[in-house]
């Protein structure tokens, strides 16, 4: 297995540098300006050429690319002298993203099963048309128009919050606690709802629930709710009006893809022979569909949802910018925009490190599942 | 093998809805045009500079004269409508067949014929499958391009990342799997050349692996241009994401979001992206495709 992994590290390590160098290049060649230019409102030409030639702006290119990267190793993401946005506040956009990315794929890959589970055993091999047609409506809608919707709705049901219980904003300064762990808290808060919504419906649509999952969604709503004072409850509360409406457009996003790629993976699953053998011996649609359907579904859901990484980790740039969300995919939106270059690569890099790390996940899970690839 | 995918796709009902929403976006494309040189006077019916002086004040409801009503800014609904589905689909068939020239020339031969470059190039489409089209736009958009960025540039230049990532390490997986099998072996031991083998005998089966992989890419080129074009990075070309910023932009100015200028390019925008996903899941399903 540790073999395994490091396979997967050395791998992803030369598919991000030569991304990197791409993008570097991209970057310079295609965006007028450098991230020296915002200056010129503030200097004069001479200055700006001398601070230019100073920072090294001028260097060829490969010169800078391995500068930047010589940086990274340095344990900076932003190297190049001037800079709009530190390596500080590149990093400080990672855990905003997980407060996204991790509910939205917890509620989008639960809702995907549901067109699954709720099909009898003997329609399973055939196709999914209503589901299908919903399915592919949710991944042609444009994120505005889901924002458009939803806005209104969401800000009214925080409005009725706040008046009900008197929550008030406070700044995080002046809170006894440090950004990053409120960031966390946030995090488990968003994850903990989100999950408690998965197992609700679970009850919902199956009159049956997973104990395990409920327990561990109230423990984590437990810690936020209990152990966390009044007015941190209140903060967390009110920032996570605008994470809900990201999770909420960005599980829209996903879920329509995930279906159609259950259900595609289901239907061939449900015509193979040892399906029909378990059928035919008398097995609960339970059964059938949690003990060989699912677990057999999962290593092409994984190796699609791999394939799919980067899409949907781009599709944050189009989500956070709709409801300025302050994550890696807003900041890089911004960054390109202001021409802060070496913000957008720090960004990059980010971006291509989470992928890498998903998919060498997602390679994991499928190892330790599926022993047929274990085996391999 | 074209005319068998077309035949084969249709069958299904996806592939049945897929033909119906692409042909009607065809044919609303080259009825506008004919329109706006017969019937539509241009002044009134240009979808970028159009204006309509004997109505005020705008947005109006549709009416005989508007059937979709017009916007905050003049202009006439139906006929931004219609001309919005031009660059998308210019971008859409240019990535298409791009990307599936790119990935089924790179993907049958390079695995098979030039076995030495095949894991540099493996890398490299690995790395180009972290760039996706938002971030592709976002930079073509920002910088001098913006008035030349035609939809048929981005269409090339996505057709080509996607075909040389995600599209070619797909078929080249598939093309790995069918070296091994006896009737490759077969046909060199009757003295085929591997370029004939390539083209000829592995090649038709890997073309609906690069099919479908294309079309459900070219779904998502179409968001991202939406997106950019929402952001009014595309310049002066009509198009549905600029129609509905302007509506929900301008119309929370003027009171109120007028619903009929919002739904029709939202209608727009759910019949071209899903056309195409409806045809790759069509493909996918008639084929068997898995992943």
């Amino acid at each position: 297995m540790i073999k395994f992994i490091f396979k997967e590290i050395a791998t992803s390590i030369s598919s991000i540098l030569i991304f990197l160098l791409i993008m570097f290049y991209g970057i310079n060649i295609l965006i007028p300006g450098d991230f020296l230019t915002p200056l010129r409102l503030m200097m004069s030409q001479a200055e700006l050429d001398a601070l230019r030639e100073t920072l090294g702006a001028n260097d060829p290119l490969y010169q800078r690319y391995f500068r930047w990267i010589l940086g990274v190793f340095n344990g900076e993401i932003t190297t190049g002298g001037f800079r709009q946005r530190s390596g500080k506040d590149i990093m400080s956009t990672v855990l905003p993203t997980l407060q996204v990315l991790i509910p939205s794929f917890t509620l989008a890959f639960y809702i995907s099963r549901i067109p699954s589970i709720k099909t009898p055993l003997s329609k399973l091999h055939k196709n999914k048309i209503f589901s299908d047609t919903v399915a592919t409506l949710f991944i042609s809608l444009f994120p505005p128009i889901v924002l458009f919707l939803i806005d209104e709705r969401i800000e009214n049901f925080y409005t009725f919050l706040s008046l009900t219980f008197d929550l008030e904003k406070t700044p995080i300064s002046s809170l006894s606690i440090s950004e990053s762990e409120f960031d966390i808290i946030l995090l488990l808060f968003l994850f903990g709802v989100t999950l408690f919504i998965v197992q609700s419906l679970d009850v919902f649509l199956n009159n049956k629930a997973s104990k395990r999952g409920f327990v561990f969604s109230i423990m984590i709503l437990f810690y936020v709710f209990v152990l966390q004072n009044d007015i941190l409850i209140s903060d967390i509360i009110l920032n996570s009006k605008n994470a809900f409406k990201t999770i909420a457009i960005l599980s829209i996003f996903f879920v329509g893809e995930y279906i159609l790629i259950n259900n595609v993976i289901t239907q061939n699953i449900a015509r193979e022979p040892h399906i029909l053998t378990a059928r035919a011996l008398g097995y609960s649609k339970h059964k059938i569909y949690n003990k060989h359907i699912l677990r057999n579904s999962f290593g092409p859901f994984a190796t699609r949802l791999t394939l799919g990484l980067p899409y949907t980790i781009a599709s944050l740039v189009i989500v956070e910018s709709t409801t300025g969300w302050n994550g890696m995919g807003s900041v890089l939106y911004q960054s390109i925009m202001n021409q802060d270059s070496n913000a957008a690569m720090g960004l990059f890099l980010l971006l291509a490190l989470l992928t890498a790390f998903l998919r060498i996940t997602i390679s994991v899970v499928q190892v330790i599942i599926d022993p047929r690839v274990r085996l391999k | 093998m074209i005319s068998y995918l077309l035949k084969s796709t249709y069958k299904t009902y996806h592939g049945k809805i897929g033909y119906f929403c692409l042909g009607l976006l065809i044919t609303s494309s080259l009825v506008h045009t004919w329109l706006l040189g017969n019937i539509w006077p241009e002044n009134i019916y240009d979808p970028i500079v159009g204006f309509d002086i004997e109505i005020f004040p705008h947005p109006t409801t549709p009416s005989s004269s508007h059937f979709l009503g017009t916007d905050p800014l003049g202009r006439d609904v139906l006929s931004m409508l219609m001309a919005g589905s031009r660059p998308l689909i210019q971008l859409s068939v240019f990535s298409f067949f791009i990307g599936i020239a790119t990935s089924l020339f790179f993907g049958t031969t390079i695995p098979f014929i030039l076995k030495s470059t095949d894991k540099i190039i493996k890398e490299v489409s690995s790395s180009l499958i972290l760039i996706s089209p938002p971030i592709i736009l976002l930079i073509l958009g920002t910088g001098d391009f913006t008035d030349k960025l035609s939809p048929s540039l981005v269409g090339i230049i996505y057709g080509f990342i996607s075909g040389l990532g995600i599209c070619y390490l797909v078929v080249r997986s598939k093309v790995i799997e069918i070296s091994t099998q006896e009737f490759i072996t077969a046909s060199k031991l009757l003295g085929a050349r591997n370029f004939y083998i390539a083209t000829r005998h592995i090649m038709p089966i890997v073309v609906p692996y690069s099919v479908s992989y294309m079309l459900a890419s070219t779904t998502y080129g179409i968001l991202a241009y939406g997106f950019a074009s929402f952001y009014g990075q595309v310049g002066w070309t009509p198009n549905w994401g600029m129609m509905i910023y302007d509506a929900i932009t301008y119309g929370s100015y003027l009171g109120g979001i007028n619903y009929w200028n919002l739904l029709p390019p939202t209608f727009g925008f759910i019949l071209c992206a899903s056309s195409f996903y409806f045809l790759s899941i069509s493909v996918k399903k008639q084929f068997g495709i898995s992943i």
